[in-house]
């Protein structure tokens, strides 16, 4: 631990406490294994880049059915390459203090494959497909599922916004306590 | 103040979106809505108006989305109050760590306005609090308990059964708590304060706290106490043999030495204790007794209470409507915290088995609608017989337990008075264990049939779930009070002649009942433990060897050696050892803290047989929906625990012979006793509570609030339905408009176009004039 201490300095351990929800002794843990990660000595930069690839071997990643989403959304220049502050970022909205608003604004951005800002029937379709993986249900089945999710959310059609996605969390309570992890 | 802000807000968005095509998306956390509007309210007070204008902060995260943050005109230097609250709320806004440090530097470099006095000071306050607040939940996670086992139930097993084991570690601290309670009130005092001393003589008689009228009674209950103390001791000195059974059977049987400790009520003093160091301070043991005991019930239930309404509120919220639980398990399915690939495979399983279920469901409710007569008529009378059934096991199994428990009694009266060898120590020993195990054994078959009648029902697969959970809960409860019921009857029975005697003389009844009670419980604690250890260990262990190690690839193998860790289950033995804790907490002070032991020993047992004996279970339990489940079976056995213990305390006559109560007509005139040496007024305050003219208007009170907030919940779901409707009707005004705008937008292209047209026409015309002209 005093080892990956000396990777920071106080201001930037300061500026990583104040701008994400972790504690001290967090981003320290989150640091380790980032470099147990990435698989590199050169602990000077933080904002080395790597692809998805190195990404997705994080335990937590590897087997998510929306990995590559996930690195997609929190790549800061949204090209699925993750630097360390990207990492953080993302331990820090699956932490458990973030707020409701604020998982749900990236759970989001990740049902949304097709990035057009709205939940339509095939993101919804995506959605489902990657949850029930190989015993994947007939297709009328999905229809109807679909269907009945768009029904009652999609208040003024074409898709479900962003906004009616967040009110529609607050009444899913399971939500906030799946979408997170911990370090 | 708070809508010019947002008004400003808007007129500025509209002004940006003027300049560029770009939808905008203001991103308003609810906290920074709290405080926009507390700072509003406090700049009113203050009259120093600052403006606040939208600063149009970063661009483009996501393609054309535009993000909008409402920042302090930097530029006239805000309060520093201010600036300290925005920078707490930086981690709030979605955007990349490099935007949120540039935010930082944005704010840290403005001009700020030192404030002065008490605002300065208020402010310091609460920058050192929260920081404090930090650091303390820092610390606390470094002491956190079993973090790295919950992390890995976590991984590989997800949320649901996580939430299984942070009940336990919940119950672990609310024990420990009680603990602590009753370690500072009452075991410390007896520890450290001088006892005046108790002697059976008729000169002598002291530890007189109860008024002058008791000297004859306390002294006789002196006496008692020798006459048991000798009793017990005698028990102990006739077997005579110091060996290692002997011990482990008193320490598991709380028996011998053990009964005299301060484990048991019994060897708790009559008196008041006095502290000599500091000046002879009296402290009252008894009354700290039952208040304690008192407090930490009412404390357990506000404790209880609490948790429950928060998973009440959740569970409230996805039972809106079937559709709640669609999105719930499409939106909230998923563990993102499962790393392992096993788990995943068994998640999504999981998630497609509940999918089925709820398609199942709805097709059982269509199905219900079609059902004929006669099927109906069919279903109806087996569902009645299966009741039947279950009632008929219920009482059966409520009668094998009071009848071996009041046989039991029986012949242990005939057999400790003439016990000679050493069969006849086997017998008692068997005797001993015979209303436990009965009831143990019966808590193993009983659900296992249970399990099977419900099969036949026909009920939906939720419902199943909660019946099976409901009937077992009520047969672990029934037998638990039909075992302190036929105590009470082994009690009750005795005429109340104590003329002379500690007991009267033709009663069968122990010595001292509540040290009997409380050794009953502290022996059902202990034996449930062993029954855990041993199903975990000698069961489950081995069958998962044979099956998986032995039988391989074998149907058979398959079958034994697939173990399921239900959840219901395992939550009923854990509930069920807190209601013996609760139970017995009056009569035997320190199961509590046998209890925090054998709670941190289940942690280990259950996390071994879930880690490695069982494989997963295919069914999904939800983590908000087994919280409130959890928290209210816990909240059901408070309340059949709660029964019993008041009306001990209330109505049944303490022993004459042991106890902080000895003597006394029920242990309730204690507190009369103290509540009638209080001063007068705060007698009558109390008198006045307990008459009809404070009972009446309450009564009244409770009913009218409670239908207030019936009113308003109903007055909000109505609102609730026409704000969608409004939606709705917005949501088709917009589409509305939307095909209005594209049509004209349309037209006015295609009248450009023709103009356009048009006027080439009329250039080329004119360019030909041109030509004509110039030829």
């Amino acid at each position: 631990m005093g080892n990956s201490k000396s990777c920071f300095s106080e201001e930037e351990l300061q500026d990583y406490e104040d701008l994400t929800y972790l504690t001290r002794k967090e981003i320290l843990l989150a640091w380790s294994r980032w470099m147990e990660l990435v698989q590199c000595q050169d602990s000077s930069n933080k904002s080395a880049r790597y692809p998805d690839k190195v990404i997705h071997q994080l335990p937590e990643l590897k087997h998510n059915p929306f990995c590559e989403r996930i690195t997609r959304v929190f790549s800061s220049e949204h090209d699925s390459r993750m630097s360390f502050e990207d990492f953080l970022d993302l331990l820090s909205v699956m932490s458990d203090k973030a707020p409701l608003q604020l998982k749900a604004f990236y759970a989001f951005h990740i049902f949304d494959f097709n990035e057009d800002k709205s939940l339509d029937r095939d993101d919804l379709g995506l959605v489902v497909d990657k949850l029930t993986g190989d015993s994947g249900l007939l297709p009328e089945e999905k229809e109807k599922l679909v269907d009945k999710l768009l029904e009652e959310t999609d208040l003024d059609g074409g898709g479900i916004s962003e906004e009616e996605f967040k009110h529609l969390l607050t009444k899913c309570p399971d939500f906030i306590h799946s979408f997170r992890f911990s370090i | 103040m708070t809508t010019k802000t947002e008004r400003r807000i808007k007129l500025v968005v509209q002004e940006g979106s003027s300049d560029e095509d770009e939808g905008i998306v203001i991103t308003f956390n609810s906290l920074g809505r709290g405080t926009v509007r507390r700072r509003a309210s406090q700049r009113n007070r203050r009259c120093q108006p600052t403006t606040t204008t939208a600063t149009l902060v970063h661009t483009s995260r996501r393609g054309s989305d535009t993000y909008l943050e409402v920042l302090p005109d930097l530029t006239q230097g805000v309060d520093e109050e201010e600036t300290w609250e925005k920078l707490q709320q930086i981690r709030a806004h979605a955007v990349p760590m490099e935007e949120k440090r540039k935010l930082k530097r944005q704010l840290q470099s403005a001009p700020t306005l030192r404030t002065r006095g008490l605002a300065a000071f208020k402010l310091s306050r609460r920058k050192f609090l929260t920081q404090a607040k930090n650091r303390l939940r820092e610390m606390i996670s470094k002491i956190e308990l079993w973090h790295w086992s919950l992390r890995y139930v976590e991984g590989n097993f997800g949320t649901g059964l996580v939430a299984f084991f942070t009940f336990i570690k919940w119950l672990l601290y609310l024990n420990l708590f009680t603990c602590g309670l009753l370690a500072v009130f009452i075991l410390v005092p007896q520890i450290i304060f001088t006892h005046p001393k108790d002697e059976c003589t008729m000169e002598n008689s002291q530890s007189l706290d109860f008024g002058n009228s008791s000297l004859e009674y306390d002294n006789q209950t002196n006496c008692c106490y020798e006459e048991y103390r000798m009793e017990v001791l005698r028990d102990k000195q006739n077997s005579n043999r110091l060996d290692v059974i002997q011990l482990v059977q008193d320490g598991v049987q709380g028996t011998g030495e053990l009964e005299l400790s301060y484990l048991f009520y019994g060897s708790y003093p009559r008196h008041t204790l006095v502290l000599e160091q500091a000046g002879g301070w009296r402290y009252n043991l008894p009354l700290a007794y039952l208040l304690v005991v008192v407090v930490t019930l009412v404390l357990s239930l506000v404790l209880m209470v609490r948790a429950a309404a928060r998973g009440l509120t959740e569970s409230l919220r996805s039972s809106e409507g079937q559709f709640y639980q669609y999105c719930n398990l499409i939106f909230g399915g998923w563990d993102y915290c499962i790393e392992n690939n096993k788990a995943a495979t068994v998640k999504k399983k999981a998630i497609y088995n509940e999918l089925c279920n709820h398609i199942e469901t709805e097709k059982y409710i269509e199905e219900k609608d079609q059902r004929t007569k006669r099927e109906r008529c069919r279903l109806y009378f087996v569902r009645l017989f299966v009741n039947l059934m279950v009632l008929f096991l219920l009482s059966a199994s409520i009668a094998a337990i009071f009848y071996s428990t009041s046989h039991a009694f029986e012949k242990l009266k005939d057999l400790k008075g003439n016990s000679e060898n050493e069969w006849d120590e086997l017998k008692i020993l068997l005797y001993e264990y015979l209303p436990s195990s009965v009831i143990v054994t019966l808590n193993i078959i009983i659900p296992f049939i249970l399990r099977i009648l419900v099969e036949v029902e026909h009920y939906t697969p939720n419902f199943i779930l909660v019946l099976t959970l409901i009937r077992t809960v009520f047969l672990r409860l029934a037998s638990l009070v039909v075992l302190l019921f036929s105590i009470y009857k082994g009690i009750s029975k005795c005429p109340e002649d104590y003329s002379g005697g500690c007991i009267s003389e033709k009663c069968d009844q122990p010595k001292c009942w509540e040290t009997y009670v409380g050794q009953q419980l502290y022996k059902l604690t202990i034996l449930d433990l062993i029954i855990m250890f041993i199903s975990t260990f000698l069961v489950n262990l081995p069958r998962k060897c044979i099956g998986h190690k032995l039988m391989r690839r074998n149907r058979i193998g398959a079958a034994i050696g697939d173990i399921e860790f239900i959840i219901p289950k395992h939550v009923l033995d854990i509930v069920y050892g807190q209601t013996l804790c609760w139970l017995g907490m009056f009569y035997s002070p320190l199961l509590p803290a046998v209890t925090v032991f054998k709670l941190i020993c289940v942690f280990y047992i259950k996390y071994f047989d879930c880690t490695v004996n069982s494989s997963q279970s295919s069914q999904l339990y939800r983590t908000s929906r087994s919280n409130s489940l959890f928290i209210s079976i816990l909240l059901v056995s408070f309340i059949v625990t709660i029964v019993p213990v008041g009306y001990s305390i209330a109505e049944i006559k303490p022993s004459v012979a042991c106890g902080p109560f000895r003597g006394l007509t029920t242990i309730w005139s204690e507190m009369v006793g103290v509540i009638s040496e209080s001063p007068n007024w705060l007698q009558a305050v109390l008198f006045f509570i307990g008459t009809a003219g404070f009972a009446v208007p309450a009564i009244i009170i409770l009913i009218l609030a409670w239908y207030y907030y019936y009113a308003v919940a109903a007055a909000n779901k109505h609102m609730v339905g026409l704000l969608k409707n409004q939606l709705i009707l917005e949501g088709h005004d917009k589409q509305f408009l939307l095909a209005r705008l594209n049509h004209m937008i349309k037209k006015t292209s295609e009248e450009e176009e023709t103009a356009r047209s048009s006027s080439n026409a009329e250039d080329e015309t004119g360019h030909s004039n041109d030509q004509t002209l110039e030829a």
